[in-house]
């Protein structure tokens, strides 16, 4: 199928060949187009001044030593240092032990997507629920986790209850570590829930019925045609789950437990803000930051072959 | 007029207002550039307070007894053109000295900042301004401490800050009446670290409770214990000399340290949640009466003396047993008031300092905080009227030891690195060895 847009330019070109014109004249073509510059110029503004430039001016510093005032060149000798670093090592492997929650993040969603698809006594009150936590910000989630898991805290106080002994979770890095999955579960699963109910709701309600009709149940049903039919769905789900993973736990771990134990909570995107901020050479903090940023950018084409994203059904 | 031309003309129109929003746009974005304000001009005066000198309500309130906003207001009442608007950092100071080195790098941070001495303020030595030229010689002839902020420690360094206050020291807190129902002593007086833990043991035995009350998740207390503990061995230029490479700090005095440090929390003497309570909840976990031995990394008299009255008793962190030197005290000035290169308010800021220097100004300080003495010759000693101060300024004469702690001396980077060593060994994560040898890596990256 044509669309209107390529045939007016099917149209704009045959006309230029033919030496003659539909469109206005030259001057007004002018006009056009410094209106169209004009238009773009804020966003291009925005994208370069706050987009491009910090991330161009990020991989300037990291071929640097500097204190963000005097700049000494020191070519790849950050990477080196970053690469060779044990702690970097060790705070990747932190990252690693993050992704448990990404399934579980979309184990959580599917199910609730599905129960609120098929509208289950008091869906709407449920979906209001399960949206709740991502209109929280992510230091009101810490803390209350904080509080919740406490040595004093909620959970603590049923142990106790129940005659056990208390836990200090966030004195204990892999437990801490648990701690904060649940809060990232708890605090993502509603909104990956609703870009799962995209997908659903474009799914045709009649294949449902035939399955129903032909004696599939719940589960079949789920498993060979509402899983099958919002792959792309949960391909991207995935996606920013992992990107989240390795991009955006500064908060949660910067309010719970500031990367402590020592550094068993530590993330990388955390290490590049104690890099950068904690301190006086900025440039080992770029070049890690850098350095996530390609790696990132590589994981995320994978997955994106694997999940086949793009193509068509 | 044609349907086209109206049109065009709406697009001229649309496009002059978007050029136009893009000009003002860019012009708020970029840095004015503007040269300082004069003194005389109206204009607000930011002052960034890590906790020292201004206290606030939760609610963001003054306290009554906030000293700096006291003062602020006193100084606004002769300066009417000048309004001074204090924000609180928070107690975390790592978390701060990241927030400014953000700011400053971006040219928009405060105009004063009221930070630590010694490497919490020479590490930011390039923002600050040289307040030699600002005070001059005979204001600073009056003060003492100025070798604490002066750049690389050297007496003809440029000066970063005006040090406010004489000092306070780390302390060891007990409550008497928690020793006495547990049948020990309640004048006791510990003669050693060893002879302090067999104290805690004694009470925990008789009780079952924790003995020692500690609040170790930013890893402050850490950062008084070692480095009392060290001085022990070290001596008074303890921290001097690693900062200046005389020393190491993966030598056999901090790595000794940190093994008893890390020992403590072992000992099942303290409070279980020891690795979670945050300092800031700390005085009111003593207070309340969770446990009878406190550590403390400031002379906290006014609070203190009000819950406890006689009650209370103090004495420096012991020194382990057999230490080369037994009588130590391990603190120093505190308090550091710098003025911002890239304020744009500095005449302004520098009458506001004057006003602080001014001996009866920081006589007002010590008369409504009892935690120190002032740092000006000047000062009026009648205004101490806390009896535990007076004890604390008896005691330290007659101390043959004084030592400026390693987390004033060490470059910021470090400092946050001993923290948070600090926290891990006391929870046994890390090692003592490795504790020490990660610090000495860290100088040695930071000092190149």
């Amino acid at each position: 199928m044509t669309s209107v847009g390529a045939a007016s330019e099917v149209l704009s070109a045959s006309d230029r060949r033919a030496g003659t014109s539909t469109r206005p004249s030259a001057p007004w073509r002018r006009r056009d187009r410094w209106i169209g510059l004009a238009a773009v110029a804020p966003a291009f503004v925005i994208v370069v001044g706050f987009m491009i430039y910090p991330v161009l001016y990020a991989l300037f510093i990291s071929f640097n030593k500097t204190d963000g005032v005097d700049f000494d060149w020191v070519g790849l000798k950050n990477y080196g240092n970053i690469l060779t670093d044990p702690l970097v090592h060790q705070v990747f492997l932190n990252n690693i032990k993050f992704l448990v929650s990404v399934p579980l993040v979309i184990f959580f969603s599917i199910i609730v997507s599905v129960l609120l698809f098929e509208k289950i006594r008091g869906w709407k009150t449920f979906r209001i629920i399960f949206f709740l936590p991502n209109v929280l910000s992510i230091v009101v989630i810490g803390v209350m986790f904080k509080s919740i898991f406490g040595y004093y805290g909620a959970v603590n106080g049923i142990i106790a209850a129940l005659g056990g002994t208390r836990v200090s979770f966030f004195t204990d890095g892999s437990l801490a570590i648990w701690v904060i999955v649940i809060a990232l579960v708890w605090s993502g699963f509603g909104y990956q829930a609703l870009l799962i109910m995209s997908g659903l709701s474009a799914i045709d309600t009649t294949v449902f019925e035939a399955a129903a009709l032909d004696g599939a149940g719940w589960w079949r049903r789920l498993r060979w045609i509402t899983l099958p039919n919002i792959r792309r769905e949960l391909g991207f789900v995935f996606i920013i789950n992992v990107l989240y993973t390795f991009t955006s736990l500064f908060g949660f771990i910067f309010v719970m437990t500031a990367g402590g134990p020592g550094y068993a909570t530590t993330t990388v995107d955390y290490l590049v803000y104690l890099k950068a901020f904690g301190s006086e050479n900025l440039g080992p903090g770029a070049a890690l930051a850098v350095l996530l940023f390609i790696f990132i950018g590589l994981l995320t084409l994978l997955q994106n072959r694997v999940f086949r994203i793009q193509d068509n059904d | 007029m044609t349907l086209h031309t109206s049109m065009a003309r709406l697009r001229m129109a649309v496009a002059v207002v978007v050029l136009a929003a893009l000009a003002v746009g860019l012009s708020g974005c970029s840095s004015s550039g503007a040269k300082g304000v004069s003194a005389n001009e109206p204009q607000t005066l930011l002052i960034w307070d890590t906790g020292l000198l201004a206290k606030t309500n939760d609610n963001g309130t003054a306290k009554s007894d906030s000293f700096l906003h006291q003062a602020a207001k006193n100084f606004e009442v002769t300066h009417k053109n000048i309004t001074v608007k204090i924000v609180e950092q928070g107690g975390d100071i790592s978390a701060n000295a990241a927030q400014f080195k953000a700011a400053s790098i971006a040219g928009n941070g405060p105009d004063m900042r009221i930070q630590y001495t010694g490497g919490p303020t020479l590490s930011f030595s390039k923002y600050f301004v040289d307040l030699n030229d600002v005070l001059g010689k005979d204001t600073l002839s009056q003060f003492n401490g100025l070798n604490t902020v002066r750049k690389d420690y050297d007496p003809n360094g440029s000066l970063l800050a005006l040090p406010y206050g004489s000092g306070t020291y780390f302390t060891l807190w007990y409550n008497k009446r928690l020793l006495k129902q547990a049948g020990l002593d309640p004048n006791y007086r510990p003669s050693s670290w060893q002879d302090l833990i067999s104290e805690g043991k004694k009470y925990h035995d008789a009780t079952g409770k924790p003995a020692f009350y500690v609040a170790d998740l930013e890893g402050y207390v850490g950062a008084w214990v070692v480095a009392a503990l060290a001085a022990g061995d070290l001596g008074a230029p303890a921290y001097t000399d690693m900062y200046a490479g005389k020393t190491k700090i993966d030598g056999p005095a901090m790595l000794k340290a940190y093994t008893t440090w890390s020992e403590l929390f072992g000992t099942g003497l303290t409070n279980k949640d020891a690795g979670e309570v945050s300092n800031g909840d700390a005085d009111q976990g003593f207070i309340q009466g969770k446990a009878p031995i406190y550590f403390s990394g400031t002379w906290a008299d006014v609070g203190m003396y009000q819950k406890f009255k006689n009650t209370i008793g103090w004495s420096f962190i012991p020194m382990e047993e057999g230490a080369k030197y037994s009588d130590v005290a391990a603190g120093g000035p505190q308090v550091a008031i710098s003025i911002t290169r890239y304020s744009k308010h500095q005449a302004a800021a520098a009458e506001f300092l004057k006003y602080l220097a001014r001996p009866k100004t920081q006589d007002l300080y010590v008369k409504l905080t009892q935690t120190e003495g002032s740092s000006n010759k000047q000062g009026d000693t009648s205004v101490i009227k806390n009896p535990l101060l007076k004890e604390q300024a008896e005691a330290l004469k007659s101390t043959s030891t004084i030592v400026y702690p390693f987390d004033n001396v060490m470059p910021q980077s470090v400092i946050d690195l001993f923290y948070r060593m600090n926290a891990a060994t006391f929870l046994g994560k890390t090692t003592p060895k490795s504790a020490v040898q990660q610090l000495q890596s860290a100088l040695d990256a930071e000092q190149g």
